[in-house]
């Protein structure tokens, strides 16, 4: 247990590292000048620029520099964007739990949609039943996500008026920023309506998440059908089935739970499918999350944005794959080390 | 007893021709190879194929409706766009541009993926474990954010992005291969040409890669998918592919502005990547059921 918890700490932090210098090189890969990538502050003279280049130990090697870039990191320092001129940590602050809350919703409708049906798939194996939701799941993932989000933007919202075009909520509520996620923060506002906010914000979330949550949907099907009938197939059910215990025991004592145990890494492999649908179809419906931030970061060449957003990201979805990873390894020892299942 | 004398059936089927058998087996998978084949035809033959010139601008034809609708025009087969220019042609050089470099990023991802799996799989120790674990934690960075990066170093274009996406695809190469090299490695066949005296390199070209090859195919169709959607998606996004190169995604984006007025340039290019995604979908997975039906019989 120690033993795997040490493992995986050195490789989270051995992670972050690479990361972290790889955030600090894009500094110098970026076109324009290194001390403004690094501080996001362009100096007005020569006096200001030695003092600047002076507080980010410029004069001193690369590898001083590192470690004082990752001592500012680790203080909260991140520099200024290009654009705005505000505080990125600040920007990153707002940005980044908007892109959570969408992609949690839609891992949600995913988890609970998507592996019962996928039990029930897998348990009616090859039947009509299974090859139609089968069918339905390989159609619905090969949905490019922009062009689905698009469609449903043209047919709900211009069409047929049900839903909003783009936003969070709607601008008549003034909702101050307290855990970033809007659904929370209507219900914890002050002197709005909060019934009416939070219908708002809900009726302004459904269609970007449905977007995202059909593709995630379809592929938790997938793994969890074939991961049943995997399982289905191992010889303990035979000897299940041969001590005549019935279809619901051998389910919920066999199946259910080994089933389930494969689905784990390959969710961690669908959490960056996960995320980079929310970036792309923040753009879309001016959603204003990290995706939506990074897009227009590059669009305006806002170099110290992007070489913090991508810090903020890359670490955002690292953890959570080596927390799923680590988990899995905690419940299931059996299993060895490199082994994942199959979609 | 079983009856049977090996040596006296009239046919023997190579292993590929029994993975062949049992895919022409499945209806489904075989209507999407053909679809894809089509897509294939289209993407090598687009010259032939397309009535027009795909960045010619007619001003006498602006935003005419596909040739189904009253209004439409047969020799404009699926209308035209904002700027006169014929939506069918478009789409079929889409395909080319789309399809093609979606299939040159995944072979240029497998060889490189493979390389360094089959020597990360036939290292050992510590370095080896640790350069596993990190590029396992590696690949879990988003394609996306990998393209915004070497945009921002590089500059949008095809090319950049094309470069992009196979940085992204690489990772997941290496980790089938090792696993698969990992797993081979273990078998009694390995071992009976190594105490023969075969070197890494001969144990790799003669008994390992013949073994790979399916799982490279299930493999590649898989990477293929997620190309074609990346690359059309950062096409969209004008990250990749810039306006007049017709590239299915950017294809979709021009068509964005006159969405309301004109709904088949948004709604023909998406249906094409839509298609082309779930043939090959279809492809790959009809492959890996094949795959599995003839190892478990």
């Amino acid at each position: 247990m120690i033993t795997i918890l040490t493992r995986y700490l050195t490789l989270f932090v051995l992670t972050l590292l690479v990361l972290a210098a790889l955030s600090f090189s894009l500094a110098y890969l970026f076109p324009g000048d290194v001390l403004t990538n690094l501080s996001g502050i362009t100096p007005q003279n020569e006096i200001q620029r030695e003092a600047l280049a002076r507080q980010y130990k410029l004069d001193q090697g690369y590898f001083f520099q590192f470690i004082h870039y990752i001592g500012q990191l680790l203080s909260g320092n991140w520099g200024y964007s290009f654009i705005s001129g505000l505080p990125l940590r600040d920007e990153i602050g707002i940005a980044m739990p908007a892109t959570i809350e969408l992609s949690t919703y839609a891992m949600l409708i995913a988890i609970v949609i998507g592996i019962p049906v996928g039990y029930y798939a897998g348990m009616k194996g090859y039947t009509t039943a299974d090859h139609t939701i089968n069918s339905i799941s390989l159609f619905s993932y090969s949905f490019p996500v922009y062009w689905l989000a698009l469609v449903f933007i043209l047919v709900f919202s211009l069409e047929l008026g049900i839903a909003p075009l783009s936003g969070r909520i709607s601008l008549l509520f003034d909702i101050p920023n307290v855990t970033g996620f809007i659904l929370i923060d209507t219900l914890l506002a002050d002197g709005i309506d909060r019934g009416l906010a939070f219908r708002d914000a809900l009726h302004h979330m459904v269609l970007p998440t449905l977007a995202i949550a059909i593709i995630t949907t379809a592929a938790m099907i997938r793994l969890t059908r074939r991961s049943v009938i995997d399982v289905l197939s191992r010889p303990y059910i035979t000897a299940a089935r041969s001590r005549g215990l019935s279809r619901w025991q051998i389910f919920s004592r066999h199946i259910l739970r080994n089933a389930l145990l494969p689905i784990l890494p390959l969710m961690a492999i669908q959490i960056t499918t996960l995320i980079t649908n929310a970036m792309i179809v923040e753009t879309l419906f001016s959603w204003p999350g990290i995706g939506n931030w990074l897009i227009q970061a590059i669009y305006q060449r806002d170099y110290p944005a992007l070489r913090i957003g991508m810090l903020a990201v890359s670490t955002l979805v690292i953890t959570l794959t080596i927390l799923i990873d680590l988990f899995n390894r905690l419940i299931d020892p059996s299993r060895e080390k490199y082994e994942r299942g199959t979609v | 007893m079983a009856q049977f004398s090996l040596y006296e059936e009239e046919y023997h089927p190579s292993p590929l021709q029994r993975t062949w058998h049992e895919f022409r087996g499945s209806h489904v998978a075989f209507v999407g190879l053909i679809v894809l084949g089509i897509f294939l035809f289209f993407s090598l033959f687009a010259p032939l194929v397309a009535p027009h010139d795909p960045i010619a601008q007619n001003i006498d034809a602006l935003l005419i409706p596909p040739s189904w609708e009253v209004n439409g025009s047969i020799s404009y087969l699926f209308g035209t766009d904002a700027l006169g220019r014929d939506v069918f042609s478009r789409i079929i050089y889409g395909c080319r541009v789309t399809l093609g470099s979606s299939i040159i990023l995944v072979l240029l991802a497998m060889l490189v993926g493979v390389t360094i799996g089959t020597i990360a799989g036939m290292m050992r120790g510590v370095r080896s474990s640790v350069i596993n674990h990190l590029l396992d934690a590696l690949m879990a960075i988003p394609t996306l954010l990998i393209a915004i990066i070497i945009v921002a170093i590089l500059g949008t274009g095809l090319v950049n992005s094309m470069w992009a996406i196979t940085l992204a695809l690489i990772p997941q190469f290496i980790h089938h291969t090792r696993s698969f090299v990992r797993a081979e490695m273990k078998k009694e066949y390995i071992l009976a040409s190594r105490l023969d005296g075969a070197s890494n390199r001969q144990i790799f070209f003669n008994s390992i890669l013949p073994n790979m090859i399916e799982m490279l195919v299930v493999q590649g169709t898989l990477a293929l998918s997620i190309a074609v959607i990346d690359i059309s998606a950062l096409g969209f996004l004008n990250l990749g592919a810039q306006p007049p190169l017709p590239e299915l995604g950017a294809i979709l984006a021009d068509g964005l502005d006159v969405a309301y007025l004109a709904p088949w340039n948004v709604a023909l290019p998406g249906l094409t990547i839509f298609l082309m995604v779930l043939a090959i979908n279809i492809v790959g997975d009809g492959l890996r059921s094949a795959l599995r039906k003839r190892l478990s019989h």
